[in-house]
């Protein structure tokens, strides 16, 4: 009887958050760093895996989500350092941004955008390239014979 | 169709720069002298492709030009494709350095294969319909065949 009695009382004081916690909500004025993901063609990167690191720790993401409809993404650096975010759509594409953050602001971040004019140009200089390249391999065949 | 850097395993990065430099190296010693014209042409199309964007619905694609590089350019087609990639690399961000040799091959693969697969009846067939059919048949094939490399890359990745 007593047996049965003590395993009552093992039983009463098992520990289970569920039964014994609330759960509650308050509103927090932290800076938080909201990033925008895109394909370089002008593209949102909408709905892609994201995952967040620390300066302290490059292996485990601290953070880990998806980016909205708009490729947007946000998170709240709690240490002074270069933080990383990867967002990944599974199709091949992934980007990695970088941000230095120091005193709750980025004061360097790796960041790639376009202008359209910016688009031409380089898609001039690319074509111009390709066929720089073909007069050097005609040059190079005539040279040899 | 651009795989980004860092996605792929090291393994999967060597074994594409394999593939693509034994392509490359067989495309330059290929091409004849006439037709270096006419894969730097073909390159610039493929190099501009990448940014002529047609929306589908709720989402977008872009042009990838594999089949037609493939069908006139033959061998020519690795180092065509490659110059276009290294030159997207370098100027729009479009994949990556490391990453070059594995996207190079998921390209130009399908599009040698195709020009062994239909190169010969396109060219000798006289009827507009066939050319015409077996041109569509290549492009899908070219494109279906570019999505499995590169789906077969990425289910190695990290």
């Amino acid at each position: 009887m007593k047996k049965i009695f003590a395993l009552l009382i093992l039983l009463c004081i098992n520990e289970n958050p569920g039964f014994a916690h609330g759960v509650g909500f308050r509103e927090i004025s932290m800076k938080a760093v909201a990033l925008e993901f895109f394909y370089s063609t002008g593209e949102k990167m909408s709905y892609c895996d994201a995952k967040v690191f620390s300066p302290n720790d490059s292996k485990f993401a601290v953070q880990s989500g998806r980016t909205d409809e708009q490729g947007r993404f946000s998170f709240i650096p709690d240490t002074e350092g270069e933080w990383k975010i990867i967002v990944n759509d599974a199709q091949g594409h992934q980007c990695e941004a970088k941000i230095k953050i120091s005193e709750d602001k980025i004061v360097e971040s790796n960041e790639i955008s376009f202008e359209n004019s910016e688009i031409f140009f380089r898609a001039l200089l690319g074509v111009s390239l390709i066929f720089n390249f073909a007069l050097l391999i005609k040059i190079k065949k005539y040279a040899y014979k | 169709m651009h795989i980004s850097e860092g996605v792929l395993s090291s393994q999967i990065l060597i074994a594409g720069y394999a593939g693509t430099c034994i392509g490359v190296g067989f495309g330059l010693k290929k091409i004849q002298d006439y037709k270096i014209v006419r894969t730097a042409l073909l390159s610039s199309a493929f190099f501009l492709a990448s940014l002529v964007n047609i929306r589908i619905g709720p989402g977008s694609t872009h042009l990838s030009f594999i089949a037609p590089v493939g069908l006139i350019l033959g061998w020519g087609a690795f180092p065509a494709i490659f110059a276009a990639l290294l030159l997207q690399a370098i100027l729009f961000h479009f994949g990556g350095f490391f990453v070059l040799g594995a996207n190079t091959f998921t390209m130009a693969f399908p599009a040698l294969a195709v020009n062994l697969i239909f190169g010969k009846i396109i060219r000798k067939s006289e009827k507009k319909f066939t050319v015409m059919t077996f041109s569509f048949l290549a492009g899908a094939l070219a494109v279906i065949m570019g999505a499995a490399i590169a789906g077969i890359f990425l289910y190695f990745h990290r």
